[in-house]
């Protein structure tokens, strides 16, 4: 069935909004252009390894960029850079000593003192991702922070957002089968989903209902009706979860808590539970599902979806999707594998692409910072005050909906055109227009706008640094009424003749202004 | 440049187009549109979404059944502490302001709603009651999104000045999807919004042929937008005062805003609200406590405020969620995902003081050991589109994509089209005797020739009984009514002249 078929037809299926849907998987379904496959990228004369796709490659594996990482980056091959982004550093020291206090030490501890801690968890990793050795990375840590959602507020105790933010740093290309593991006795993890009070004789489902629908498996139905999975299954997995507790910084198994006794499971019964303290590792079995409709790992392909998601476009290919899990399962559940197979790609690096992404906030704050070379001052968390220009990064992600370790809910941020709306876009523009031309009273975030536009190349010439400023900050092209536009900004009414960068300072801020109140600005 | 025309899509009869805000792909149909445009109806729809999955049982306790205490040995509401609604079900101790609106006629409880084939997922389940979709069908446009742009020809070609329907939040859902666009937008904070959207606007140039382009057109569409509807607002917001004291929480805070929107006179008719936290997994009691009492204290001051400023007969608010919990509550004092569970009206146009969908059966549980249904929810929905918003029967199947039985939610109500003068002629008078035991009679007046029905539903919805079918004259008529053959009971009964009706409710006993 194809998609209009399906659309028209409104049958048993799945629901689409859903990374499980595999029926939404006409191969051209939305393509305008013609697509590449899998296969690594070679540049040539009609696909050239140029300034807009490594502009490309550094937005949509990152954060963004400014003119020297694109000249360091086609200074080598879109390859050599992949693999460098998938070999990161060691992983950062702690935001405080804090981390390392456990509860009995912190029992009397305020919640301002939380409300503190959190804050510099927050700076602390939105520090890590403006740094660009590590964005890659990063964005990994992001995309599982959304996938295995904990949120502070039931949470709380920021030692555990902590542990389980560096789980997802050390898992970030890593193991898929073996993060979900650890994530499942992970203590946020264990708190969140209350695995805590799960005990044997009266289980709680919470962790194992969002175990099979939004971590592992997914909702939905094969082509022949049949679901991904049964209540049934949720029910028995309850009780292969049962007994694990967080003490102090680590977690606890307490044999007395776990149901013993067998369980059917996506049809097979074993004595089943998890890490080494059962017969049958629950979650090795769940790995082991296959997606009847694309034979390969249900699991795989859930991921492989989100992965598509993330990095190429919100409306996945199934095609593609089906081939990233099968390298996924023939990788031993490697990420890293994945990635590099994907981003290195004709698929990943067509037209068609390019720019059809709307940024997230983090996209959006981290990557004007580095665009525009800004050095912000943290302000420390202010949420009560209204006034945009007084906001730092961190909470300039508050009111554009992406306030890290507060997710909207337990299946994340859903992100795409949901980032898009009458409350946040005004907002986008507003913060834009502040970081590059400060208003009084607002926060310093220093923009140079002479060193800016003479970091560009041939910044004399002010038909060349249009062009460029172009390329590096909106992935698609632009007429020619937009680009008169803000070329008459840059040149303030004079010649372009006349154009000379020392001495204009507010005519670059002016343009600028100008520029990221496009809607083209918004899109990666 | 010049600015673009607002919103003007160039469809293709058979492609596929993105819709805004949910990444999905939806077919532009053909338009139905209603036969009557909508008149300039000055109704107002206030739709409260308890996300996470309120537990039904312990917000409309049956605290006089001993299964409820049975199933919840840790987390029952003691019977001396519940706020009796009648000899079986009660509110929650926290609800005080809503008890006294149930007492006072203006709230109703509805018992017992849900759908067939119950989805335990939250996202999937409230995705059925935004798009008002049966389980097993994916639809891609919301209820509210369908009536409206159905009630709205002209849209999207010509915008409205102020936005059809508002979420108070920072994105809007499915709900308020249509096929051709996306029929409400986003406020938190319609003073900064007023201040950051004055004067947006965006280019009207081609957009890429790339998966660019989509993405593009909606940014661009929301930036007009903005601009478009920051006029509306601030002049609401310049007119307008907030005449309540409301708490500080943000529930509260969100329904002040819609409040104030009201009082400024904006034209918006549908307001969308939200309450989060409900997904009570684990120590239950105290969360479910505080929300519900958050609830309930948020609209007494919401109606406070708009009774001040003369607007509270015009708004009807209702609560949803996407399911009820689990009878018997689960090892750590909380309950997990269920099925069935309550609802509730407020509106002083509301046939209040009264439950409909009887009692929860404990005793006929599902597979899972959950609540049937007795109410589908989109009996709710027809009650509202048909008796509040206007609508008639056939438009209200149409939005709705189904035919349901409208429960007699609304008090004696003219549709919009109904001339006010033929309405201050007719009346409905109470029967005699009342209660009925076997005969009652059932006398009218009507300033108008016309065929008309008198016919009798039960408080869940269902026909009971047709007592007139004929054309009736200008004047006075007495209907005798043999109820000997129904049960025990309250019942509605509805006389429909034309397109006219009025509703009087009768007991039954015997």
């Amino acid at each position: 069935m194809d998609r209009r078929d399906f659309l028209s037809a409104q049958h048993r299926l799945p629901h689409a909004s859903s990374p499980t849907n595999n029926k939404l998987s006409s191969k051209k379904g939305a393509s305008l252009l013609s697509s590449g496959g899998l296969e690594p990228y070679v540049p040539r004369a009609e696909k050239p390894w140029n300034a807009q796709r490594a502009a490309h490659l550094l937005r949509r594996a990152g954060f963004g960029c400014n003119w020297s990482d694109i000249q360091n980056s086609l200074s080598l091959t879109p390859g050599a850079i992949i693999d460098g982004l998938l070999e990161p550093g060691p992983l950062p020291s702690p935001p405080g000593s804090w981390v390392s206090q456990d509860y009995f030490q912190n029992s009397n501890a305020a919640s301002a003192q939380y409300a503190t801690w959190l804050r510099q968890l927050q700076e602390w990793w939105f520090g890590l991702m403006a740094d660009p050795k590590n964005m890659l990375r990063e964005k990994m840590v992001l995309f599982w922070h959304n996938h295995f959602v904990s949120e502070y507020p039931v949470v709380y105790y920021t030692q555990y957002l902590y542990i389980q933010n560096q789980l997802f740093r050390e898992f970030a290309f890593g193991d898929f089968r073996e993060l979900t593991k650890r994530v499942t006795i992970d203590p946020a993890m264990l708190i969140y989903l209350d695995g805590y009070v799960s005990k044997a004789g009266n289980p709680n489902e919470n962790y194992a209902r969002e175990l099979l629908e939004l971590f592992a498996i997914g909702t939905g139905f094969y082509n022949d009706g049949t679901p991904h999975y049964l209540e049934h299954d949720i029910i028995e997995l309850a009780r292969a979860l049962t007994g694990w507790t967080p003490d102090r910084l680590s977690v606890r198994f307490n044999p007395a808590s776990f149901d013993k006794s067998v369980k059917t499971i996506f049809g097979k019964t074993a004595g089943f539970g998890i890490q080494g303290k059962a017969e049958t590792d629950v979650i090795d079995h769940i790995f082991e599902q296959m997606d009847k409709d694309l034979q390969k790992p249900r699991s795989a392909v859930f991921l492989c979806t989100k992965l598509y998601q993330t990095f190429v476009h919100h409306e996945p290919d199934m095609e593609i999707v089906a081939a990233m899990a099968q390298t996924l399962a023939e990788s031993n559940w490697s990420v890293k594998a994945v990635l590099k197979q994907l981003l290195n790609s004709e698929h990943f690096f067509d037209d068609n692409v390019i720019g059809a992404q709307i940024k997230s906030p983090a996209d959006y704050v981290v990557g004007a910072l580095r665009s525009f070379n800004l050095k912000p001052m943290m302000a420390g968390s202010n949420l009560a005050a209204d006034r945009p220009e007084t906001h730092d990064p961190v909470t300039a992600m508050w009111y554009l909906s992406q306030w890290l370790f507060y997710p909207p809910n337990v299946k994340g941020w859903p992100g795409g055109r949901t980032w898009i709306s009458s409350v946040t876009a005004p907002l986008r523009v507003r913060y834009a227009k502040m970081w590059v031309e400060p208003i009084p009273s607002s926060l310093a975030y220093q923009f140079d706008p002479v060193a800016f536009i003479t970091s560009l190349p041939d910044a004399d010439d002010v038909h060349k640094v249009l062009e460029n400023l172009i390329t590096l900050l909106i992935p698609v092209p632009l007429d020619a009424e937009m680009k008169n536009a803000l070329l008459a900004e840059l040149l303030g009414g004079g010649f372009d003749y006349e154009w000379k960068p020392a001495q204009s300072a507010q005519k670059i801020r002016s343009c600028l202004v100008r520029l990221t109140s496009f809607a083209e600005f918004q899109l990666m | 440049m010049k600015r673009r025309q607002f919103l003007v899509r160039a469809l293709q009869a058979g492609t596929l187009i993105p819709l805004a805000s949910t990444g999905l792909f939806a077919r532009p149909l053909a338009r139905h549109f209603f036969a009557r445009p909508s008149a300039a109806s000055d109704r107002i729809l206030v739709l409260i979404n308890l996300s996470g999955g309120n537990d039904g049982l312990n917000t409309v306790v049956p605290y006089a059944d001993p299964l409820y205490f049975k199933a919840r040995p840790n987390i029952k509401l003691p019977t001396d502490q519940v706020l009796k609604l009648n000899n079986d079900l009660a509110l929650h101790p926290s609800m005080s302001a809503v008890h006294d609106m149930f007492k006072s006629g203006t709230a109703a409880v509805v018992s017992n709603v849900g759908y067939p084939y119950q989805d335990r997922s939250h996202f999937r389940s409230t995705d059925i009651w935004n798009s008002a979709s049966d389980a097993e069908t994916v639809l891609f446009t919301g209820w509210i999104g369908r009536y409206i742009e159905r009630s709205h020809p002209e849209y999207p070609a010509q915008l409205p000045t102020a936005p059809f329907a508002i979420q108070v939040s920072s994105s809007t859902s499915l709900l308020l999807q249509g096929e051709v666009g996306n029929t409400g937008i986003a406020i938190d904070n319609p003073d900064r919004f007023y201040n950051l959207a004055k004067g947006l606007g965006s280019s009207d140039s081609p957009v890429p042929a790339t998966l660019a382009g989509p993405e593009l057109k909606y940014v661009r569409e929301i930036l007009e937008q903005s601009n478009t509807f920051s006029t509306a607002i601030n002049q609401a917001m310049l007119g307008s005062t907030t005449n309540a004291q409301y708490d500080t929480d943000n529930f509260a805070s969100q329904l002040k805003v819609v409040a104030r929107l009201i009082n400024g006179g904006l034209g918006t008719t549908v307001f969308v609200v939200t309450l989060g936290g409900f997904d009570t997994h684990s120590a239950q009691v105290a969360q479910q406590a505080t929300l519900l009492n958050r609830l309930s204290r948020g609209i007494k001051s919401f109606f406070d405020d708009i009774t001040a400023s003369g607007n509270a007969n015009r708004v009807t608010c209702i609560t949803y969620s996407e399911f009820g919990r689990r009878v018997n509550e689960n090892g750590s004092a909380g309950t997990d995902h269920g099925a069935a569970a309550p609802l509730f009206v407020f509106g002083n146009s509301v046939n209040g003081g009264t439950v409909y969908g009887g009692n929860p059966n404990l005793t006929d549980l599902d597979d899972r050991g959950d609540i049937k249904f007795t109410v589908d929810f989109r009996q709710v929905y027809a009650a509202v589109l048909e008796d509040w918003m206007g609508l008639t029967n056939a438009d209200a199947k149409n939005a709705l994509l189904g035919d349901y039985a409208k429960l007699p939610l609304f008090k004696t109500t003219a549709s919009y089209y109904a001339d006010d003068a033929v309405m201050a002629g007719m009346a409905l008078e109470q029967n005699t005797p009342n209660p009925a035991v076997s005969g009652t009679t059932v006398t009218f007046t009507t300033p108008i020739q016309g065929y008309a029905t008198l016919r009798l539903y039960s408080t869940d919805g269902r026909f009971a009984g047709e007592y007139l079918s004929q054309t009736v004259q200008p004047g006075s008529h007495r209907i005798p009514v043999n109820v000997s053959d129904i049960p025990s009971g309250r019942y509605l009964y509805r006389l429909q002249i034309g397109q006219f009706h009025m509703e009087k409710w009768m007991s039954v006993v015997r």
